[in-house]
């Protein structure tokens, strides 16, 4: 075997770059907003595919034609997109995508997650605000009681800043972060996931080391490497928070 | 013009002019940094020199880590089967894109072949996602190495 470049190396790769652009082209080429929600999409999928081993999992308000609608945008009104239904022993709940959340620190203080778990049939108030788009276009929020963890997505590296902001969605959006207060409990086998923020890119050294702390002292998880496949979600070694529900108000009611 | 920017003229003629301008800057900092690493005596680099590996070398490998982190790795994560569920005969919709089965072989396929020019190369495919130039040198410097105790 050559130990380090030989003569052609230069010459060959460009040809294998040239041969992959001219067959995949298409393929790839996608706008950043798209890049930016396939990516999410990625994520959404990987979080269907964790609750499906506790839930059962319906698609729901697919379109005409059987199709999923995706929401990337707090503008669109949620009541026009799909969204995952989740039944288990626990109680139902739903998937969605890009609700803004309207945080039980304070009623002005509003975000919107990538992605997140209500409760089944949590309300979703639509109203016009003055300080929205000049009141013309409708205002869409969830109160941050009905959620039961929000889901964010960056198609980026981890750096430590990134990290950090995370736990400033958490805080804004869950009670829980302070104080579970007896109406959730943490555990291995708990059904649902705590607040995660899922990273494209992987970490090692410094990066690991955080985000193991981050865990250990915080109601959330990092879950990096997204990107190249090597986040582990499902396997055994899985270093993952997840949670149960106890309070009643976990079971609709209809 | 040198080959790391002939292989990112390739992959990002036609491209939308945005993703076009996140590559770039990706790569422009990965540069940046590499210039900085490659004139100290940072050990790696160093040794990374007496194998034989140019300054262009490293460019192109940074020119490919760049275009996959940006547009290879989000289309990668889509198109992933993290495990068999009824959901994934599903066509997620989101304005124009469409991600359905069909789809998601297609970019799965993609992504076989993107990682296919390491092994023409007889690199790694790690090296598409290492974080940083910092990052990529050392993965690069760490695999010679092993390279150099099999022989």
């Amino acid at each position: 075997m050559t130990i380090g470049p030989d003569d052609h190396w230069l010459a060959r790769v460009e040809a294998s770059v040239e041969r992959f652009a001219r067959e995949f082209k298409t393929t790839y080429a996608k706008t950043d907003r798209q890049l930016s929600a396939m990516f999410e999409i990625g994520c959404f999928h990987l979080l269907v595919d964790f609750y499906a081993a506790s839930y059962q999992v319906t698609p729901e308000q697919l379109d005409r034609n059987g199709d999923f609608s995706y929401l990337t945008t707090p503008a669109g009104n949620p009541a026009n997109f799909s969204f995952v239904a989740l039944n288990g022993e626990d109680g139902e709940f739903e998937i969605r995508q890009q609700v803004r959340v309207t945080s039980r620190l304070h009623p002005d203080i509003a975000f919107t997650p990538d992605l997140l778990v209500l409760r089944r049939g949590s309300r979703i108030a639509e109203r016009l605000d003055e300080d929205y788009a000049g009141g013309k276009k409708r205002y869409f929020s969830v109160d941050s009681s009905e959620v039961v963890a929000i889901h964010e997505c960056k198609s980026l590296n981890p750096f430590p800043e990134l990290l950090v902001s995370f736990i400033g969605f958490v805080a804004a959006a869950h009670e829980y972060f302070d104080d579970a207060d007896g109406r959730i409990t943490f555990h291995e086998d708990g059904r649902h996931l705590a607040p995660t923020l899922f990273v494209g890119g992987s970490a090692r050294g410094l990066h690991l080391r955080m985000i193991r702390a981050m865990r250990s002292v915080l109601p959330i998880n990092v879950i990096v490497g997204i990107h190249s496949g090597t986040a582990n979600l499902f396997g055994i070694d899985a270093e993952v928070r997840r949670f149960d529900i106890v309070d009643a108000r976990s079971t609709t009611e209809s | 013009m040198d080959t790391a920017d002939r292989i990112l003229d390739a992959l990002l003629a036609g491209v939308h002019y945005a993703v076009r301008r996140l590559v770039m800057q990706r790569f422009a900092a990965m540069e940046r940094e590499l210039g900085f690493r490659w004139e100290q005596t940072d050990g790696d680099a160093v040794f990374l020199r007496r194998l034989g590996y140019s300054y262009e070398h490293l460019r192109v490998l940074c020119a490919l880590n760049s275009f996959y982190q940006v547009v290879i790795g989000p289309l990668s994560a889509a198109s992933r089967k993290w495990r068999t569920t009824d959901f994934d005969m599903l066509t997620i919709r989101h304005g124009q894109l469409a991600l359905g089965p069909l789809e998601a072989a297609q970019l799965r396929e993609m992504v076989t072949r993107f990682e296919r020019i390491f092994g023409e190369i007889e690199m790694p495919f790690r090296f598409g996602a290492a974080n940083t130039t910092g990052d990529l040198i050392f993965v690069l410097a760490s695999f010679e190495r092993l390279r150099q105790e099999e022989e």
